[in-house]
């Protein structure tokens, strides 16, 4: 679909990317005001201290300003004319099944290496995370899966331990 | 000031301070050619490596590094038609016709003696209006940097992206992360929800490195990577064969060609230099507005396109001179206006160098080492651009599927080492998703992260001004200056409404 937009009462071909776009605003403005007002009435109050406190000045003041900003765009049903955009940029096209699965597979992949690094260490986790995660992306070349994490988990190892002098976490059961 | 200057000179001159920009350079060169790596990214995941060294060695290493991305973009942009870069697409208009005709030497050429000079231009001019500057900023009071906070924030967040209410969104949500942690005065917990790794608050680099490179290298996988097929922003080995065997065909730039540039570039290098300094316009508005100059003052302006010289001269030295202009900001004020100078702003921060003006008060020797040391990159750019061309030819065949996870557990690791501290993962981790998240809903993460590092600042500011007026909001208004910068703002506001009207690709982020 392409971004864009119309003036108020013109009719367009294309609608669709209009009605899209406007529905994307809406949700991030509801989103803003359904965060501003949570902050108002339960974080604030929860985790900072009551309103009138010297500590609150400045949480109240830029979520004044989210909260107004998420009403002016949830509010405004216009949007300025826009130009074609060239090339495929646009979010609402359709992403391919394996780009997804490569994506979540990432982050499942970072997420193992965040929180279990300390307890696994860098030796044991770094090869597996990126051996894992090149066999995902179809990379199939052994000498580069071999080599290249030979030469990285090195290189980052003896910068952390000799250059940095900065211990890098070691197994830990 | 010249006192300082001297000392500087003698900082600036050690081996390990040239081997460290050389190395900056290099890298740069190198990480700018490859599509898809920007130099803002590489600076982002160096700043880790930097930590544990000398402020000024370690500054400018990335300062190095940011010159060395932005000419290394014009490679693959006059090689292959694919800038490295976003600041290097203008050089693609003139610099790929002429490697068609046979002529990439010359093209290359232009391009890093532009470069050299436009960057050494400004250079020049943050060398010596850096003090005055910040004798100015000195006399400035917290009303006055309060609403001079605010009125960067409007203009980054009107330049970046589709609409400006998303880019004020994003800019004030970056303030409100900021008050993670204890409270600046009172030490009083904000937003910390009981765990004690949040009373430090939200660490710069952990957060910098998860919105800018782990969330992009996030996009670009959704976009699509694969081991197996061409990857589409993958240079393949035969063109970078056939790029590479430049010879001598066409010869490089000649002393005569050099004197007919000098008017361009010279006019190109104010260009950059004056949108560097200004808040939220970057290198690819000075490239195309320099392109653009030249086009219109030039005798042969039907040349422009086909392989014209100056049309490679002019955006190169705009783009470049905005390198240095972007300090100027930074060191005398405390306010980032791109992205790039955001991060090197982060970098100033993580040493304990605090920019803004006081710091051209406490540590002028060592400014003035580092505005030395920028220069000093320049030379180091023009004498080692040309045995880097085959490396960086090489490196940019390398798929991004290869390329990948290894920068993915060069981040985590980064953001671990800063603080040796696990929780930093975590943060980067989120942020990246935050980031991710934030790109596909079209609001900028440039402009969070610019906001956030503002954030301290706007808060101390705010409540230092109330502290003096006893609480009363009139003292924002009642002072001329801080008038002044709150009637911007709005005119600045104001502007942005009108642009928005207008038709034009409102999806270019010039941030």
């Amino acid at each position: 679909m392409e971004d864009h937009g119309v003036e108020s009462g013109e009719t367009t071909l294309f609608l669709d990317g209009y009605v899209m776009s406007v529905k994307k605003d809406r949700i991030i403005g509801i989103g803003t005001i359904l965060f501003a007002l949570t902050n108002f009435f339960y974080l604030m109050p929860k985790y900072v201290g009551e309103f009138g406190m010297k500590e609150t000045i400045f949480p109240v003041f830029t979520t004044s300003v989210l909260l107004l900003l998420g009403i002016i765009l949830t509010i405004s049903p216009f949007k300025k004319k826009g130009v074609k955009k060239p090339g495929n940029g646009d979010e609402e096209e359709a992403v391919e099944k394996r780009s997804v699965f490569k994506l979540l597979f990432t982050v499942l992949i970072s997420f193992i290496y965040c929180f279990f690094l300390e307890k696994v260490g860098f030796i044991v986790l770094t090869p597996i995370c990126l051996v894992a995660t090149w066999l995902a992306f179809e990379v199939r070349s052994w000498k580069v899966i071999v080599f290249t994490t030979i030469i990285l988990c090195v290189v980052i190892y003896m910068l952390f331990e000799f250059g940095l002098r900065a211990p890098l976490p070691q197994w830990d059961f | 000031m010249f006192g300082a200057l001297a000392k500087g000179f003698s900082i600036a001159f050690t081996v390990s301070n040239i081997i460290g920009v050389s190395i900056g350079v290099v890298l740069g060169i190198i990480l700018g050619a490859i599509p898809g790596l920007t130099g803002t990214m590489a600076i982002a995941l160096l700043i880790p490596v930097t930590y544990y060294m000398d402020p000024v060695l370690s500054i400018s290493l990335l300062m190095g590094c940011y010159k060395g991305s932005v000419y290394g973009g014009s490679i693959s942009a006059i090689l292959l038609n694919t800038p490295g870069t976003p600041e290097a697409a203008a050089t693609t208009l003139d610099g790929y016709p002429m490697t068609l005709q046979g002529r990439p030497k010359k093209a290359l050429t232009t391009a890093l003696t532009a470069s050299v000079m436009g960057d050494s231009f400004s250079d020049l001019v943050l060398l010596f209006s850096a003090m005055p500057i910040a004798m100015i900023a000195l006399k400035i009071g917290p009303p006055e940097y309060a609403m001079l906070v605010l009125f960067s924030l409007t203009v980054v967040a009107s330049i970046a992206g589709s609409s400006m209410t998303k880019g004020m969104i994003a800019a004030f949500l970056g303030l409100l992360i900021a008050t993670v942690g204890l409270d600046p005065i009172s030490t009083l917990r904000r937003y910390t929800f009981n765990s004690i790794d949040l009373d430090r608050g939200i660490q710069l680099l952990p957060l910098l490195i998860g919105l800018l490179a782990l969330s992009e290298i996030f996009q670009q996988i959704e976009e699509g990577v694969s081991g197996r097929r061409k990857d589409k922003d993958v240079v393949s080995k035969e063109d970078a064969k056939k790029a590479s065997a430049i010879g001598d065909e066409g010869g490089a730039l000649t002393g005569k060609e050099l004197l007919r540039l000098l008017p361009t570039i010279f006019r190109s290098a104010s260009i950059g230099t004056v949108l560097g300094a200004i808040p939220g316009i970057g290198s690819i508005t000075a490239a195309f507005l320099g392109y653009d100059q030249a086009k219109r003052t030039s005798k042969h302006p039907e040349k422009f396109g086909k392989g014209a010289i100056e049309g490679i001269a002019a955006p190169e030295a705009a783009n470049n001179a905005v390198c240095g202009a972007n300090m100027i900001p930074v060191v005398t004020l405390g306010i980032p206006g791109s992205l790039s100078a955001a991060v090197l702003m982060g970098a100033f921060m993580v040493h304990g160098l605090m920019p803004g003006p006081m710091l051209m008060q406490e540590h002028p020797s060592t400014l003035y080492a580092l505005f030395i040391l920028m220069l000093i990159a320049n030379g180091v750019m023009y004498i080692i651009a040309r045995p880097l061309l085959r490396v960086a030819l090489h490196v940019i065949t390398i798929n991004k599927a290869v390329l990948f996870p290894p920068i993915i557990i060069f981040c985590s690791i980064g953001a671990f080492g800063t603080d040796m501290n696990f929780f930093d993962m975590k943060v980067m981790l989120f942020f990246a998703l935050v980031g991710y998240g934030m790109k596909k809903w079209k609001l900028s993460p440039a402009v969070f992260l610019i906001s956030f590092i503002l954030g301290p600042l706007a808060e101390h500011s705010i409540r230092q001004s109330l502290i003096i007026s006893k609480g009363s909001i009139l003292i924002f208004f009642s002072r001329p200056m801080s008038l002044f910068l709150f009637l911007l703002c709005i005119a600045s506001i104001l502007w942005s409404i009108k642009r928005m009207r207008k038709p034009r690709d409102r999806n270019i982020s010039e941030i």
